[in-house]
């Protein structure tokens, strides 16, 4: 469902993403892995449309997006849970998960909500209370719950784990994996933190100073402990 | 005492137009981060045009209302021709680009519409009412000025706080690029913005015309007693800019009473005072770099 | 004969107030010559320019150089302006040097005050607060009117023509002398302070405060500084205007007469001084040329007063829009010859 080809993206002489191509099937969790600086979070920037590549072409669903401003991006069904989550803390946690909702065209916002508290129970309690009062761990939980308030077919989510508990972070991940099922969700997932991506990634790419060095079935790279050690760090 | 509650009275009717003037410069500076320090001459043009109107023989309330539309759209072209391609530059150039569309506004309106001092009508008389037996110090007018003020705000809070369009406006403000990855076209959210401040700039216009005097330069103090509130309100807080304006319009009544020919002066002392405890407004949430 | 002036320029570069001297001796001496050889008015004219560009040049000191921006500096040059008029009324004979320099003193002194109390404001808030200032200035006049001859205001006798120069001498051409070496020393003076320690503040400030701090510069003081000496030229230039109009009066301050000296900054350059000739240069042409066209076109006053200030508005805007990313701080010039552009071709030679 994204066909990415030949994607170069450069801020001014420094080189982001070189030539990176890649395709992500529907209905699966695919893992972007890659130490700091690797060009992880550019890529995602680059599909939702916030960065501009230089060469190259992003296809959702055969429509090339790549020249599209975010708005329109998003109001194609992508949803990108930006770094360090995003959430708009000057207003209220409900607040937030409305201006999700509000992106997918014919939604209800009630039947947003409701879903998004099921699947975030902590966050009703709060839905009155500014965004700011929440920690950080709330936050990610916040962004995530209002990023899939949109009903996305894509939903790209850029590190995750940053600000979350060990737990806490496994209970989203499976939330993730089911909703894949029920929802016919797609997942690109970008993670530093390997181990929890790789539990749960149907395919994993690696990124490596802006080029893919590894695209794969997970179990699969899993079991190359030299790729592994080398990139991943472990 | 009489005094006192008269003066008093006087300062909030005026205070409304400064705070109407306030709140516009706080909506497009929470929206774009710019003062638009054209925002007097615009509402000064409008003004103009609804002169116009009566001049041909329509109602004042058609004026009126025709002046609330040229506003909106004056704002909204401003902003969308003018402002958005400087918007990514230096702050320093927009506040250039507002202050020669200031120059450029009063210089074609006396161009269009003649250059003698006009006079516009009020809406109500502007005598004092009685109730009763009792002569209340205030005029019809003055209790419209009020209500179209309170009005407007009340409106524009319900706007803001219960639909899903301020809902889009407020996350464009805080948040631009977050917005546009919700799908919300953030460059029509700043457009509306600038059109609904420029509006209510050109309510403030309108409702001050009958005591000033229609000529180029009529709304230039008002635009800084205006700015004056928003600042001491804080440029971040809509209801901060609104008590600023009331307050601004309070002591400078008081001030014009005790001395008059002083306000613009006494503003300006206000105002130095204001930043000099605060350089960045006296509610506002920032804290300034101590250098 | 490109390489001879090279090697002059060079020499003198290592002298700068030997070079800024020679220029303004130069310039002097051609206007000199040339106020013969011109009409009255023309000399008038010139005066103008002078007059402007002194002010001009402080503000553009102020904005382009140390990046604060004024919109009250038409209210300084009414500080001098008045000082220069109420002198006058009190003995007709001063000096005419004295009465500058006291004009000097009090814009400086309003300078210091209004300095100190904005130091700590940028941007929107300090435009906001200048603005208000140039407001409220003219408004004193009004309510002491007294002292301040309120709306007529005080007229002024131009500078009597000194005797040795022959009864033949016109007004309008020692005038138009007085007000170019006024603005010849400004710009000397001005041109030396640019390339001292005080410069190099100026522009460290203006570049990135917390760097300058760290530099050990006091960004409080510096800001004041620019303030004091940018009030003083207002205020020489102020001195020279109520000369030039004969008349001091609240109405000839209003706001417009602010802006119009931010337009001579940004269409000659913000920072510098050259520009800001050009610059004055723009806002005495301008009104003449309008001036002829609504003759020519017989067009009503209500247009052909308005005409210049529309022409200027809409020149801001437009340069604004032509140059969003160019033209704070730089020594970019819209239609003058910047320092910059003499650099470029100075390295350009010495490279190639």
């Amino acid at each position: 469902m994204l066909e990415i080809s030949g994607l170069t993206v450069a801020y001014g002489q420094v080189v982001a993403l070189d030539q990176v191509s890649l395709s992500v099937p529907e209905q699966s969790i695919t893992a972007v892995l890659g130490a700091n600086g690797a060009g992880k979070t550019t890529l995602v920037r680059t599909i939702s449309g916030l960065v501009r590549c230089r060469v190259g072409s992003v296809r959702f669903d055969g429509t090339e997006i790549s020249r599209l401003a975010p708005e329109e991006v998003a109001r194609l069904g992508i949803a990108h849970v930006p770094e360090g989550h995003g959430v708009i803390t000057e207003l209220t946690v409900e607040e937030n998960l409305r201006l999700g909702s509000l992106a997918r065209r014919g939604g209800n916002s009630q039947l947003e909500l409701r879903e998004a508290y099921q699947l975030f129970p902590a966050l009703e309690p709060r839905r009155a209370l500014p965004a700011s009062s929440l920690s950080g761990g709330e936050r990610q939980m916040l962004a995530i719950a209002r990023g899939l308030a949109a009903h996305p077919r894509l939903l790209l989510l850029d590190e995750p784990s940053l600000g979350l508990a060990g737990q806490m972070l496994a209970q989203i991940m499976a939330k993730l994996r089911a909703l894949v099922v029920e929802r016919s969700l797609t997942v690109l997932l970008i993670e530093q933190n390997a181990r929890s991506a790789l539990s749960v990634a149907d395919s994993t790419l690696v990124l490596s100073l802006g080029r893919v060095v590894a695209h794969d079935r997970t179990v699969k790279l899993q079991s190359d402990a030299e790729l592994l050690g080398a990139y991943l760090g472990f | 005492m009489h005094t006192l509650l008269v003066l008093t009275v006087e300062g909030l009717v005026q205070g409304s137009i400064y705070a109407a003037v306030a709140l516009a410069l706080v909506l497009i500076w929470r929206a774009t981060k710019v003062i638009n320090f054209a925002q007097g001459a615009m509402a000064m043009f409008t003004t103009y045009v609804a002169w116009l109107a009566i001049q041909h023989g329509l109602s004042y309330w058609a004026a009126f209302g025709i002046a609330l539309i040229c506003g909106f759209a004056l704002g909204a072209v401003v902003e969308r021709v003018l402002v958005r391609p400087v918007e990514t530059a230096s702050p320093f150039n927009v506040v250039i680009l507002t202050l020669g569309l200031y120059l450029f506004l009063e210089a074609i309106a006396p161009m269009i519409f003649g250059g003698s001092v006009r006079s516009f009508p009020p809406a109500f008389a502007i005598t004092g009412l009685e109730l009763g037996k009792v002569q209340v110090p205030l005029s019809g007018f003055d209790l419209f000025t009020f209500g179209c003020v309170a009005g407007a705000l009340l409106l524009l809070t319900l706007l803001f706080k219960r639909t899903n369009l301020g809902l889009r406006m407020r996350a464009s403000a805080f948040s631009p690029e977050v917005s546009r990855l919700l799908g919300i076209r953030v460059g029509r959210m700043l457009t509306t913005g600038w059109a609904l401040a420029a509006g209510l700039g050109a309510l403030a216009g309108v409702l001050i015309a009958p005591t000033s005097l229609l000529q180029p330069t009529y709304m230039d103090e008002a635009f800084i007693f205006g700015f004056t509130g928003a600042i001491l309100g804080g440029l971040e807080s809509p209801w901060g800019s609104v008590v600023g304006g009331l307050a601004i319009g309070v002591v400078l009544t008081f001030v014009g009473y005790l001395s008059p020919d002083l306000e613009t002066f006494a503003g300006l002392i206000i105002l130095t005072a204001i930043l000099m405890l605060r350089p960045r407004g006296l509610f506002s949430r920032q804290r300034e770099r101590r250098v | 004969m490109g390489i001879r002036w090279g090697s002059i320029w060079q020499a003198l570069g290592k002298r700068p107030l030997a070079r800024h001297g020679l220029l303004a001796v130069i310039v002097a001496a051609a206007v000199l010559v040339l106020s013969y050889q011109v009409s009255a008015y023309t000399n008038y004219e010139v005066a103008g320019v002078a007059v402007f560009a002194t002010a001009a040049a402080g503000l553009t000191v102020l904005t382009g150089v140390n990046g604060q921006i004024s919109l009250g500096h038409g209210a300084l040059m009414a500080v001098g302006a008045y000082t220069t008029s109420l002198l006058l009324e009190w003995q007709t004979n001063l000096p005419i040097v004295l009465v500058m320099a006291a004009s000097v003193a009090a814009a400086a002194a309003a300078g210091l005050l209004f300095g100190v109390a904005a130091s700590r404001l940028r941007g929107p808030y300090l435009a906001g607060v200048t603005l208000a200032l140039a407001l409220a200035l003219p408004q004193l006049a009004l309510h002491f009117a007294s002292i301040f001859r309120g709306e007529q205001g005080i007229p002024v006798t131009p500078p009597s023509v000194p005797g040795w120069l022959g009864a033949s001498f016109s007004g309008e051409q020692w005038l138009a002398w007085v007000s170019v070496a006024a603005a010849l020393v400004t710009m000397v003076l001005l041109a030396n302070l640019l390339r001292s320690w005080v410069g190099r503040s100026l522009r460290a400030v203006r570049d990135d405060e917390v760097a300058a701090v760290l530099a050990g510069i006091h960004v409080g003081r510096t800001q004041v500084m620019a303030f004091v000496i940018s009030s003083a030229c207002a205020g020489l230039g102020g001195s020279l205007f109520a000369y030039w109009l004969g008349l001091t009066a609240p109405g000839g301050f209003s706001v417009t007469l602010s802006l119009q000296l931010l337009i001579a900054i940004v269409i000659g350059g913000m920072g510098s001084l050259v520009g800001a000739v050009w610059g004055a240069i723009f806002l005495i042409l301008l009104p003449d040329l309008t001036g002829s066209l609504a003759t020519a076109f017989n067009l009503p006053s209500s247009i052909g007063n308005n005409l210049p200030l529309a022409i200027f508005g809409a020149v801001l805007v437009l340069a604004m829009l032509a140059f969003p990313r160019g033209v704070q701080g730089g020594l970019t010039s819209l239609g003058g010859f910047g320092r910059s552009h003499w650099r470029q071709r100075r390295t350009r030679r010495e490279s190639g």
